[in-house]
């Protein structure tokens, strides 16, 4: 992964066992082990694991497999942030309630900055973990909403490859984009 | 899975998004090659390169950016919100990419997104609905998206709340106007790159050609057998480089001087006919394609060439008829109105967008051959409607294949036409004005009928409106409400002879008690003419007054009209002194309002001054109190004269003679032409005087005549005195005592005044304007 990201301070918890009475608790729960491209390892319970398409696909292949399973496109942070939320909506699926997850979700999605967004994007997309894309897409959608074109540029990183030419042009084409925004 | 693949995949997934259904199969190809601009050459392994290098978003694979902004898209169906979709394909190459293949066309989604989509067919089934502003000061019009009309009412018509599409500027020439259409409210240059196009009228304001101020978009290709070669616009030599003539507006003049309901035509010359056949498509252009920094001169002649050659080969230029008749252009005409049995009218049914008669208003359907194969439900439908809701707000619907630009620049037409020919008949200042009973409007769709709003006066149940070419301005309406409810046994209005039109109401000329309005239809060669005569009674059983319009009802080929000629009672005011005057009944005397008053079945209504209905007493008051003639009161009715007459007390002075013809003349009659200071002023002399003071009285005076007198204080005439013999030119009017006296040029004065009476009715008569 190229992202310019310097993981975060190896702080991330090493993700505990939330022994919560209401998931299965009988069944001692099979720990899975995720490197991230950043040598950080996470362990995780299968049933977060299995959230990842990307994961499970992977002991899908190979099922006796006990090893490590590198991620070599993720860095640790955004990883975390993944699995946070996978944790939370494995809850929602044992118990199902709508409007709490509505509200879980948005307020997971408000306590992020643009940049985690940006980065979780990609992570949740690897991992192909469809409802957190699905999440995380709307909220970028929403957070570029009535912003100029330099604000969309700096919010996903982008370079403006347009020449001088070609953006004259596009101003022409384009002329709606620039009225009426948003201040930055 | 690999990146490329992985891009592959979004570019088949892209494609397929756009080739659901059959409309979008046909033109997959056209697709394939737009989205993938010409600059990238084409191809996915481009794309995907440009993707890779970006590499601060590399990571960020493009189904996910297809993704985000398909959401963005999805979320913003409207304005302002929709501006966020242009600003995502103003990002970076492949974010414009990806958006452009997101973003549909108005055709598909309705929806209108860059500006590109104001040249791009509007949506097949339901309109886009926009508004236009005028601004009579700067004369700058502004068009508008969405808002429906309640909006206006409320007056929330902020800036902010409705996106501004395009906007026109008129610029008097001396043989033309032209109105300049900008994508901005600010700058109408030619030159600029805001310049969207132009609409230029002919010297007369009846014929408007439409510019574009790009050459039309490539050839399109389809499967479809009709369909011909689409494009091909000539660059006219005569004007400047970065217009091209696609479309032709030319309005239609009837012979009887009045234009009446417009008649439009327009031709497209930019969309063939092809395109409303079955499975036929419009040329679509996707993107400005010679803006004008980048084109040097040869590229843009080459580029605009090229399509021409086929067609300039064989007719040249400038009968610009010839090259496009190769390809059968789109003709637009004037929606029929209907004969609506329940409101016994004929309505237009604009479907409660338009709220106020106009002469403006207009529905265009499409004008087509029986062999142009095109089917009935096309032919019907609306493609472009044009509507006043209020002072100087004006709805305009337009759909498929119509553009809003194209759309827009005709509506712009319907501002600029000239009463040409009305025009002839103001020259002897006559203060009759041209009249018209236009197109009703059916607005809302309720069980009370129509609404027509005008200020805070709301008039329900009324369809026909009689709009006056006032003064001031030829646009203002006379919002005229006919009562299209029967009024009880008298049957006023209409007697149907529904498909005909207007029936026989009542016999010719005769006014029943209680009627107010009767219509008198007469069955003309190839079509029917009706005239209209609106009679105003009293109340106790006679005609009062009359009011007169030789209304013409001409039931042609191309549908109904209805004309209204003029109005019966004029006045020193203007046309509608009937009605002004009835309307304002306290002010009878002012010069009276001209505009805004309309007769209709029952009332007079005036907006000026006195908003709804007046009494029929007002009414007849606001008649008596002109000095003009009721004439067809006083001819049909001539024992009535006198009542009208001496109640509006004009008979005292200067009643004009010209109502009896020579052989009624009487004496009194002359002896009142003389004027009232004057009936009295005889000179006489008595029995007991002396020939020479007789003499000297005559010479004094400069008369040769005197009464004689015997003496006493009677003034019992004696006889009468002349400075000559042989011819009596002078005779004394004896009433029991004399009362005046009558000479020769008294008699020939009031002949001279009776003949030239006549003359001038017979003349007004020949030039119509005469009641």
């Amino acid at each position: 992964m190229s992202s310019s990201t310097d993981s975060p301070t190896l702080t991330t918890e090493t993700t505990q066992l939330s022994p919560q009475p209401d998931t299965e608790t009988a069944k001692p729960t099979k720990k899975i082990t995720l490197k991230s491209s950043d040598n950080q390892i996470f362990e995780v319970e299968e049933s977060v694991a299995m959230e990842f398409a990307t994961v499970k696909s992977f002991f899908e292949d190979s099922p006796s497999s006990t090893d490590i399973v590198p991620l070599p496109n993720v860095t640790a942070k955004p990883l975390s942030q993944v699995i946070e939320f996978c944790k939370e909506q494995i809850k929602f699926k044992a118990n199902p309630d709508e409007a709490q997850k509505k509200k879980y979700n948005a307020e997971f999605l408000t306590e992020k900055s643009d940049k985690d967004l940006v980065d979780m994007i990609p992570v949740a997309n690897y991992l192909e973990i469809k409802d957190l894309l699905d999440v995380l897409n709307q909220a970028v959608a929403d957070r570029i909403e009535n912003k100029s074109v330099e604000y969309v540029r700096n919010f996903f990183g982008i370079d403006n490859d347009f020449t001088a030419e070609e953006e004259a042009a596009l101003r022409r084409e384009h002329a709606w984009a620039y009225e009426g925004v948003d201040e930055d | 899975m690999s990146f490329k693949s992985k891009l592959k995949e979004i570019r088949d997934d892209i494609t397929t998004t756009f080739s659901m259904g059959k409309l979008q199969r046909n033109r997959t190809n056209r697709r394939g090659r737009a989205y993938i601009a010409p600059e990238l050459g084409g191809g996915s392994e481009l794309l995907s390169e440009l993707i890779e290098e970006q590499s601060p978003w590399a990571n960020l694979p493009p189904e996910l950016l297809h993704d985000v902004i398909k959401r963005v898209e999805g979320s913003e169906t409207s304005w302002p919100g929709r501006r966020d979709v242009v600003a995502c394909a103003s990002v970076c190459k492949s974010w414009r990419e990806i958006t452009k293949a997101v973003v549909k066309t108005p055709e598909q989604c309705g929806c209108i997104t860059f500006p590109i989509s104001l040249k791009q067919p509007g949506p097949r089934d339901a309109p886009i609905q926009c508004f236009i502003r005028r601004e009579r000061a700067a004369s700058t019009y502004h068009l508008y998206l969405g808002l429906s009309p309640v909006c206006h009412e409320k007056k929330t018509l902020s800036g902010d709340m409705s996106k501004l599409l395009l906007a026109a500027k008129k610029i008097r020439k001396a043989t033309s106007t032209d109105f300049r259409i900008s994508f901005v409210g600010s700058d109408f240059c030619q030159t600029s790159n805001t310049y969207a196009g132009k609409l230029r009228s002919n010297f007369l304001g009846t014929k408007f050609t439409i510019y574009d101020c790009q050459p039309p978009c490539p050839r399109v290709k389809s499967n479809c057998k009709l369909q011909r070669k689409v494009r091909s616009i000539q660059v006219s030599p005569s004007v400047p480089a970065r217009n091209y003539s696609v479309a032709t507006v030319s309005y239609e003049l009837n012979v009887l001087r009045t234009r009446g309901p417009r008649r439009m035509h327009c031709t497209i010359h930019s969309i063939p006919i092809s395109a409303i056949q079955e499975g036929g498509i419009a040329p679509t252009p996707l993107e400005f394609n010679n803006p004008v920094d980048e084109q040097s001169p040869s590229l843009c002649a080459s580029k605009v060439k090229q399509p021409l050659v086929d067609f300039i080969s064989t007719s040249h230029a400038g009968s610009s008829d010839s090259i496009y008749s190769k390809m059968d252009p789109l003709v637009l005409k004037n929606k029929a109105p209907r004969w609506h049995e329940q409101l016994q009218c004929w309505c237009l049914n604009f479907k409660g967008r338009v709220t106020v008669a106009s002469v403006k208003n207009f529905q265009l359907v499409a004008a087509v051959e029986p062999c142009q194969n095109v089917p009935v439900e096309e032919q019907e439908k609306v493609i472009l409607q044009f509507g006043k809701i209020g002072k100087d707000i004006f709805t305009m619907d337009y759909r498929y294949p119509l553009s809003a630009f194209q759309a827009f620049a005709i509506c712009l037409s319907s501002f600029d036409t000239k009463p040409a020919c009305s025009e002839s008949l103001d020259s002897d200042k006559s203060p009759l004005r041209q009249h018209r009973l236009l197109q009703s409007v059916h607005g809302h769709a309720s069980q009370r009928g129509c609404n027509f709003f005008d200020g805070d006066r709301e008039t329900v149940g009324c369809t026909w409106v009689a709009v006056l070419e006032g003064e001031e301005c030829c646009e203002d309406v006379l919002p005229g409400t006919r009562e299209a409810k029967r009024d009880g046994d008298s049957g006023c209005w209409t007697d149907s002879a529904a498909g005909r039109g207007w029936g026989v109401m009542r016999e010719e000329g005769v006014a029943r008690d209680g009627d107010w309005v009767w219509v008198v239809a007469r069955e003309g060669d190839g079509g029917t003419d009706a005239a209209l005569d609106c009679g105003v009674r009293d109340g106790d059983g006679g005609t009062e007054a009359a009011l007169v319009s030789r209304d013409v009802a001409r039931n042609g080929d191309a549908g109904w009209e209805v004309i209204w000629d003029s109005v019966a009672v004029r006045g020193r005011g203007g046309w509608g002194s009937a009605a002004g005057r009835g309307a304002g009944a306290k002010d009878a005397d002012s010069q009276g309002s001209r505009k805004r008053n309309c007769l209709s079945s029952n009332c007079v209504v005036s907006c000026d001054e006195k908003p709804g209905t007046v009494e029929m007493e007002g009414l007849v008051r606001g008649i008596r109190s002109c000095q003009e003639t009721l004439r067809v009161a006083i001819l049909k009715h001539p024992n009535e004269r006198r009542n009208i007459l001496s109640r509006s007390g004009r008979a005292k002075s200067s009643l004009p003679v010209r109502e009896k013809g020579l052989e009624n003349l009487t004496v009194a009659d002359v002896l009142m032409t003389k004027g009232e200071e004057k009936i009295g002023s005889w000179l006489w002399c008595h029995t007991t005087d002396s020939v020479y003071d007789a003499v000297k009285n005559m010479a004094k005076n400069n008369i040769g005549s005197l009464v004689v007198l015997k003496p006493g204080e009677q003034q019992l005439i004696a006889g009468i005195i002349t400075e000559r013999d042989h011819h009596i030119r002078h005779v004394p009017v004896i009433d029991g005592k004399i009362v005046g006296i009558v000479s020769i040029v008294d008699v020939v004065r009031a002949v001279v005044e009776q003949q030239g009476g006549e003359l001038k009715r017979l003349n007004e008569f020949i030039k119509g304007d005469y009641y």
